[in-house]
């Protein structure tokens, strides 16, 4: 990992893992005239303007990025974990299968380690999130989407993370829903803008949040389809 | 904060990237790549993401999507497997029935070859396309196959009308062929009606002049075969 100099800022940090659905099917054209993929670059370009709109979640938010296909066709870590002051939103380009139990048991080895490295430079945190937004089924074989199976539904069940399956628009959400004991959220049309906006917002306040406190989330009302 | 850039395509990246998200690359320095000539005033990642978006470049610089001449070729390799086994079936399934007092030459005979031909040609490409390398011998030869658009392998219903799918780009004079170089995915008018597409396999693609000499050899291997069956479809009437 990029050793992150905390000196300058001790502040608790929130740690947010996004698992990005960057395979093929991801060049779909919708009916904006762009891709899929267009559309979710746009919305971490909207996620770094968000972050650096709020004072509050500039300084505590992390995050790491965990492509599923994309330019190695492979589920990899693609950003290591990165303060929100020094992130800035790069478009991924999307090709090939989907692993993404693969991909899902790389965001949550990096969480831990994420927590590690915390702990090492004395800084507090929150409960790391992982955000998996996924177009399609997975292409994993059994055994690599079962282990995901179970180790995300261990690491909820000890609060070792918070889990957020997003299904894309037309995604079959049965798969996701086997990720986490909460239901996987349905984008409404390409509202990736909205949904990364969401995340900053809800990000920020929990990164305000302290031990034990009830978290109260924004709405998910302007990017999630209601009829889900 | 400091930055580094990608050593294959020169993007520059936050220094905590791991791997190029453009290139796939994950080797970077921590000074920009110098420029090679004026051709190349376009940034290289701009030069990149161009061919991307033309679906030209896929992982490790190598094309995405099988071109027109690579399909072609095979599509050629695979007329003259088809045609081999076809004749070959059609003779002995005429000497049959021949020996059962049936005549090959009445227009019911030669339906019944002609819907002979039909089925194991439908069988030869349904059975491997969606078969677990997702090609026909033509396609294998070319290192290409044929998947879904989750980059999965097909069903064999999907295999099964992208065949039928065959017919109607024919019957539009061969446009539904034509618009494959022209299309976001390059997909023929078959692949668009099933979902399919047409990409390389992890093997290295054939360069320009094999794809070249693989179309020229096929073409003329399949004139010879057509020629051969023929005079011996005369000598036999």
């Amino acid at each position: 990992m990029g050793a992150i100099d905390y000196s300058g800022n001790p502040n608790q940090r929130t740690p947010c893992v996004l698992v990005l659905d960057a395979s093929g099917s991801m060049a779909q054209t919708v009916s904006s005239g762009k891709t899929r993929m267009d559309e979710l670059n746009a919305g971490i370009a909207a996620l770094e303007s968000a972050l650096r709109q709020d004072d509050a979640a500039l300084v505590r938010v992390q995050l790491a990025i965990v492509t599923v296909g994309g330019p190695t066709n492979d589920a990899e870590i693609m950003l290591d974990w990165t303060d929100a002051t020094d992130f800035s939103a790069f478009p991924i380009r999307c090709d090939g299968a989907t692993p993404l139990g693969k991909g899902v048991r790389l965001a949550l080895n990096l969480a831990e380690q994420g927590k590690q490295n915390l702990r090492a430079a004395g800084i507090s945190y929150t409960r790391p999130w992982v955000m998996i937004i996924s177009d399609g089924e997975p292409t994993d074989d059994n055994d690599e989407w079962n282990a995901a199976v179970s180790e995300t539904k261990a690491a909820e069940q000890t609060k070792k993370v918070e889990i957020f399956p997003i299904g894309v628009e037309g995604a079959d959400l049965s798969k996701l829903k086997e990720l986490s004991t909460k239901p996987p959220l349905m984008l409404s049309g390409m509202k990736f803008k909205e949904l990364f906006v969401w995340l900053s917002s809800s990000l920020s306040a929990a990164s305000r949040s302290r031990p034990g406190e009830t978290l109260q989330l924004p709405s998910t009302d302007p990017w999630r389809n209601v009829g889900l | 904060m400091a930055r580094k850039y990608c050593t294959d395509c020169g993007n520059q990246v936050m220094p905590t990237m791991r791997i190029c998200p453009q290139c796939g690359s994950k080797a970077f320095s921590d000074t920009p790549r110098p420029l090679q000539n004026a051709a190349s005033a376009q940034s290289p990642t701009q030069a990149l993401s161009q061919s991307f978006q033309s679906g030209s470049i896929g992982s490790n610089n190598a094309p995405i999507y099988a071109g027109f001449w690579e399909r072609l070729a095979a599509s050629l390799i695979d007329s003259i497997v088809i045609t081999f086994i076809c004749y070959i079936a059609a003779g002995i399934l005429g000497v049959g029935m021949t020996a059962f007092g049936m005549s090959v030459r009445t227009p019911r005979g030669e339906a019944f070859i002609m819907l002979v031909w039909w089925v194991m040609s439908l069988f030869y490409h349904a059975s491997m396309e969606a078969g677990p390398q997702g090609a026909t011998l033509g396609k294998r030869w070319m290192t290409l196959r044929v998947v879904n658009m989750h980059y999965q392998q097909i069903s064999i219903w999907q295999a099964v009308g992208r065949f039928f799918g065959r017919v109607v780009s024919v019957l539009t004079i061969y446009i539904g062929y034509l618009i494959q170089p022209f299309t976001a995915h390059r997909q023929t008018l078959h692949d668009m009606m099933c979902g399919s597409l047409v990409v390389h396999s992890r093997s290295k693609p054939k360069s320009g002049a094999e794809v070249f000499a693989t179309n020229i050899v096929a073409l003329v291997l399949l004139f010879i075969l057509l020629a051969m069956f023929g005079a011996i479809e005369r000598a036999a009437r």
